[in-house]
């Protein structure tokens, strides 16, 4: 019924070298992996055995490493601030990912149409894919102004007092989450948009005819035919928020106030590039690490592993 | 016949119409907000279009960027984009056709470190560079980047694996090796996946923050996003007409290349994900 393939990965094919000939082309191996795999060796593999081996060690870049076994890890739950870093970052995705999922969904249902001029507006609902983060998180920090920015003033008109945004504990993070969903949706609005093509015409023409409202057609007939693609939303969403959002933070909020904006990355990125306290760093990102591969297993990797079988 | 009622019909384009003014909000404010003259940016209530249009922004905010970060953007961009395909389009044509004992392992390994967090390499990643001295010069700079190979093996393995066999073999029949395989047919054939790769990749690039904040300190090798962030960490020095005609001005190359090319970004961008 669906025709978007998500995470599948098809078979590889043996055009070239199959089994009849005596030796395998290693030559030609080399030619074409070898370079990749140099550089992946040197800047991926290696990082990543050097974090979890840094994780074991006290070092400040200046005094020699000092070997403290986990100490680094049990140091994780007596640190008032990690704590806090991880129920941030958890927060985020709640407020950041689950509405990014909804919105790409439902803007994908009502643009998926056409009308004179909607290659324009479709044109505007894409624009957030080009701008960076830092360059966003600057613009946005002037939309959040509490005086002079657009969305108070808007407010004003309503006789809406709105919120001093990122100078408030209670609304840095749900402005920050508004900048991901806005910087995000579009492209899970682009993932729907594919599935709904794909969508049988004569389903929602049926169920027109049986007197089915917008909500039982959305409910009922559209939302569980894209279901693969919604996942696919969630990881891609997931994975953003938790890479990405270090640049909007560092530039808008930089974890204030009063460390409500402090997610898990900010706060790796101050203890080893700040504090020098290179060994705990490592062990929390090793924890983020963690965090993510779990993620990513719960809600994906049958399919990969399979495929890459295949 | 499907008929629409006509005011669901209008209702539905007037939200759509709606909801674009909102998305389009920020981008409305970026551009009025950087023509504005420094008076009128701190007048209150803020106006909702310029009184007056201060061209001399222009100027100013390029002498805020300095054209070095400019010019280091640009070639930061196509460095990385260049470099990474050349890697990326052998591996994943290697990796589909050639069959080889570890091929699968191999490609697990791509698989599996796309998941892993450029944050969590970040550390280690700054001490190789920093014990090959590379700290402030354009390899450092560079290759780590161009080393995040995943996600581009993966793209390619998957468009070549979809390439007939028969293809292959029948320019082997005709006594070409590998080399000339790949070069006169395997990569004529991809054009679509490397312009759709192009656009995402020169994309991400361009917007990079995080490494190049941690490999550089030099003036001379900063990018335009760490330029960018500079300006609102000095903000009590830089008036909000002068920032935002900053970010424009870094955006515009970017949208400029986006209009003409969408249908690729969008390709590469669902395809890539998608595949």
């Amino acid at each position: 019924m669906n025709s978007v393939r998500t995470l599948q990965v098809t078979p590889a094919g043996n055009a070239i070298g199959a089994p009849r000939r005596a030796s395998s082309p290693w030559g030609w191996i080399a030619i074409f992996i070898g370079p990749n795999l140099a550089l992946f060796g040197i800047f991926t593999i290696v990082p990543i055995l050097g974090a979890i081996g840094l994780s074991f060690f006290e070092w400040d870049l200046m005094s020699p490493p000092v070997f403290v076994g986990l100490d680094n890890y049990f140091a994780i739950a007596g640190d008032p601030k990690a704590i806090n870093s991880i129920y941030r970052t958890a927060y985020l995705i709640l407020i950041g990912v689950v509405p990014t999922v909804i919105v790409s969904f439902l803007l994908a249902v009502l643009i998926n149409t056409t009308f004179p001029g909607i290659r324009v507006v479709r044109t505007v609902y894409l624009m957030p894919l080009v701008i960076s983060f830092v360059a966003s998180a600057v613009l946005w920090r002037y939309i959040y102004d509490p005086r002079f920015g657009p969305i108070n003033t808007i407010l004003a008109w309503f006789r809406i007092d709105g919120p001093a945004w990122l100078q408030s504990t209670t609304w840095s993070m749900p402005a920050i989450a508004i900048v991901t969903v806005w910087l995000r949706f579009p492209l899970g609005m682009l993932l729907y948009l594919a599935a709904l093509q794909s969508v049988n015409p004569a389903l929602l023409e049926a169920a027109e005819i049986d007197g089915a409202g917008t909500w039982i057609k959305l409910r009922h007939i559209l939302w569980p035919n894209v279901r693969p693609v919604t996942f696919l939303v969630t990881i891609v969403s997931l994975r953003g928020i938790l890479f990405d959002s270090f640049d909007v933070v560092r530039v808008m909020t930089d974890g204030g106030p009063i460390g409500s904006t402090d997610i898990l990355i900010r706060y790796i990125f101050e203890l080893a590039f700040s504090q020098l306290r290179l060994g705990y760093a490592s062990a929390l990102a090793a924890a983020l690490f963690v965090i993510v591969a779990a993620m990513a297993m719960l809600l994906s990797p049958p399919r990969v592993m399979r495929g890459v079988r295949g | 016949m499907k008929v629409v009622h006509p005011f669901r019909r209008a209702l539905q384009i007037g939200l759509i119409l709606f909801i674009g003014a909102v998305v389009g909000l920020p981008f409305y404010w970026l551009l009025i907000t950087s023509l504005k003259t420094p008076v009128e940016v701190a007048a209150y209530p803020p106006t909702w279009f310029p009184g007056e249009f201060r061209w001399q922004n222009i100027p100013d905010a390029l002498a805020l960027l300095s054209t070095t970060s400019i010019i280091n953007s640009v070639v930061f961009a196509i460095s990385v984009t260049i470099l990474q395909l050349s890697l990326v389009v052998p591996t994943g044509f290697a990796l589909a056709k050639i069959p080889f004992p570890g091929r699968d392992a191999l490609f697990w390994m791509f698989i599996v470190t796309f998941f892993v967090p450029f944050q969590v390499l970040l550390i280690p990643t700054f001490l190789i560079i920093r014990d090959l001295q590379w700290i402030d010069t354009w390899p450092g700079l560079v290759l780590p980047i161009v080393a995040q190979t995943s996600f581009g093996v993966f793209v390619f393995r998957q468009f070549y694996v979809d390439l007939p066999d028969e293809l292959l073999e029948a320019a082997r029949m005709d006594g070409a090796n590998l080399g000339q395989i790949f070069l006169r047919i395997v990569v004529p054939l991809s054009r679509p996946a490397i312009a759709a790769y192009v656009s995402v990749t020169v994309l991400t690039a361009w917007n990079m923050f995080i490494w190049p904040l941690v490999a550089t300190t030099d003036l001379d090798l900063r990018v335009l996003p760490i330029a960018l962030s500079a300006l609102v960490t000095q903000r009590s020095l830089v008036t909000p007409n002068l920032s935002m005609m900053a970010v424009l001005l870094s955006t515009l190359p970017i949208i400029a290349i986006f209009i003409p090319l969408q249908r690729y970004f969008v390709s590469g961008l669902v395809g890539a994900v998608k595949e």
